[in-house]
């Protein structure tokens, strides 16, 4: 058990996933994608279709608790997932949603470091549609502060593919403007590294 | 080309025997487990969960782990001082609020359960004592777009004698038996512990029949005033019940035939209405023929209707089709954003109406975020270049590569890679 004061940095352990790149590449090894689509997505669908919603209250399982259990709420999926994310070289995030009457959400995001949104949508797309069969919708992203990189959407529990908003629409935790854009409805903070 | 999987479980199986390899080789139990361990966990962990009534602890798995502490039981797990972000989930009181709200037109959530259960988050004997999902929940998940009908038909199926789902059968569907896949097992389970939205919008429409007058003596898990709170045609192929509610908010139909309608889709003699069902029903004198009429102009996914009221002047035929033909391609040379090609939908005159009209359809919901971005495009509207990516966000629609195409996907691929190296 974790005990998250300040961030779910304090939750994750990357050190306990060093197998994950080399198992990752092992079983796409004849793709033609990089690494880091192989393992952005291929963690999230693991972390997204292996386990399962479970309340588990106030605690935050340790990640390599959670990969035994397989079954947590937000949080501990979410902190399962960036702790094999982290150790697979991938940069992440954790942003908070609380909304008024107490409905809060935390979920992480992966960090992208090309800066042209729509190759690296096109990029994830073709690599669900070729090597998992998988045909997926628009991908959403969220800009870094030096226009770098891009920041994209990787709920376990809602996002069906790294990207994946619309579930979080749906649930009101995203408000879209009509053009492309879009805001969290209630940010609560995001902790970064 | 890729590897040979055609689904994501031929992907699983391989994981596995990678892991089972790498096991061979000489994983020795202090080394922490691999991917092929958290699938095959899946199954046991499930099993162990759905037989005993056990809490944390039930899935331990002596040696795997360098930490041993699996077995602790629930006692040594609690926090002594309750971490600032570790209530992130406490929102499920919020959820049996709403349920009680709700539990007049949905008697199967049983709130005041579902109340204890919230109050005892993480005790995992309550947990398993919840009410399931029952076949109004799976029809107002349906409607809510929370879960597709097909979805909705695979649950059904598996309704059982008690007529509702559980906690353990959803996940066992999810996990042993693979009926549903793990993200619809995640996303009914949160339903289920609620406080997380999806609940709410299930019993919004119970709400709806207890407030709504005449809804609660019809039996109707769902009114018209419910419906008419919540809003919106379907945007399905065919009418669905809140088509019809909507059709009749708009004075286009009688109330009385609505709830003729609405009666049919409750007592599941439908669950769309069809041209060829409509037709009957006009020749079965259910319906008149300007009710005929109006219900075969809204079988298409764009309804019109309510719809009017938004877009003015724009009749049946402005309507945009569903599918966005053609295929897009990019010129690499232009850098990020911008896209050469024929885009757009095929034989919609987008010179009837401006971008006003477009970015208004989206922001109601009428078109997908990608199609509006489509049309904006094809109507010579910057969209993507002209966003702010620094610090802003968006979301990006689908691309269709032709392999012959003047970009190849190796190109898109190796485009992608030298952008990943250049900027790490």
């Amino acid at each position: 058990m974790n005990r998250v004061r300040n961030s779910y940095f304090e939750a994750v352990a990357p050190e306990r996933f060093g197998f994950v790149r080399s198992t990752l590449r092992d079983v796409f090894r004849p793709t033609r994608f990089p690494d880091y689509v192989v393992s952005a997505a291929g963690l999230h669908y693991l972390c997204s279709e292996a386990s399962s919603f479970d309340n588990t209250g106030d605690r935050v399982f340790d990640p390599d608790e959670m990969l035994m259990r397989l079954k947590g709420d937000c949080q501990d999926q979410s902190v399962l997932l960036a702790s094999m994310y982290l150790a697979a070289g991938l940069d992440v995030r954790f942003v908070r949603i609380d909304r008024p009457g107490g409905d809060r959400h935390v979920l992480p995001e992966v960090y992208c470091p090309v800066s042209d949104s729509q190759l690296t949508s096109d990029v994830l797309k073709e690599f669900y549609r070729r090597e998992v069969g998988e045909s997926i919708g628009d991908v959403g992203w969220e800009g870094d502060r030096e226009g770098s990189g891009v920041w994209l959407v990787a709920d376990p529990v809602f996002s069906r593919y790294v990207g994946d908003i619309r579930d979080l629409r749906r649930d009101g935790y995203i408000e879209v403007d009509g053009s492309g854009g879009w805001e969290w409805t209630d940010l609560v903070e995001v902790h970064e590294r | 080309m890729g590897n040979d999987y055609d689904s994501f479980g031929d992907f699983f199986d391989d994981v596995a025997e990678q892991y089972d390899k790498m096991d061979d080789s000489g994983f020795d139990s202090d080394e922490p487990p691999s991917l092929g361990k958290f699938v095959s966990d899946l199954a046991e962990a499930a099993s162990r969960a759905n037989s005993e009534d056990t809490v944390e602890g039930s899935v331990e798995r002596p040696g795997r782990t360098s930490s041993g502490e699996l077995g602790g039981g629930s006692g040594g797990r609690e926090l002594p001082d309750p971490p600032s972000i570790g209530d992130v989930d406490v929102g499920v009181s919020r959820g049996g609020e709403s349920r009680s709200t709700g539990a007049g037109g949905v008697d199967e959530w049983d709130a005041e359960k579902l109340d204890a259960g919230s109050s005892a988050s993480g005790d995992r004997d309550v947990v398993d004592d919840r009410p399931g999902i029952s076949e109004r929940n799976l029809e107002a998940m349906v409607e809510n777009d929370y879960i597709s009908r097909s979805e909705a038909s695979t649950l059904k199926k598996h309704l059982g004698k008690k007529k509702h789902l559980t906690s353990e059968q959803i996940q066992r569907m999810g996990g042993e038996h693979g009926i549903i896949s793990g993200n619809l097992k995640n996303r009914l389970l949160r339903a289920l512990d609620g406080g997380k939205g999806h609940v709410m919008e299930v019993s919004a429409a119970g709400a709806g029949s207890s407030t709504g007058g005449g809804g609660g003596g019809s039996g109707l898990p769902f009114s018209i005033e419910s419906v008419r709170r919540r809003g919106g045609p379907s945007q399905r192929d065919g009418i669905a019940w809140s088509d019809v509610a909507v059709l009749e908010k708009d004075g286009l139909i009688p109330g009385d035939v609505a709830d003729q309608l609405l009666e049919l889709f409750y007592s599941g003699q439908v669950e769309i209405l069809q041209r060829d069902e409509i037709e009957e029903l006009y020749n079965r004198g259910v319906i008149s023929r300007d009710v005929q009429r109006v219900l075969l102009q809204n079988t298409g996914p764009r309804k019109i209707g309510s719809h009017e009221e938004y877009y003015g002047d724009l009749t049946e035929s402005d309507l945009i089709p569903d599918t966005v033909q053609g295929s897009q391609s990019r010129q690499a040379s232009q850098g990020s954003q911008s896209r050469g090609g024929g885009v757009g939908p095929d034989g919609v005159d987008v010179s009837e109406f401006g971008p006003e009209h477009i970015v208004e359809l989206a922001e109601k919901g009428v078109l997908e975020e990608g199609e509006a971005r489509t049309i904006l495009e094809r109507m010579g509207v910057s969209v993507s270049g002209g966003r702010e990516q620094r610090g802003g966000r968006g979301s990006e629609s689908r691309t269709d590569y032709d392999e012959g195409g003047s970009v190849s996907v190796d190109e898109m691929v190796e485009r992608f890679q030298r952008e990943l190296e250049r900027n790490r």
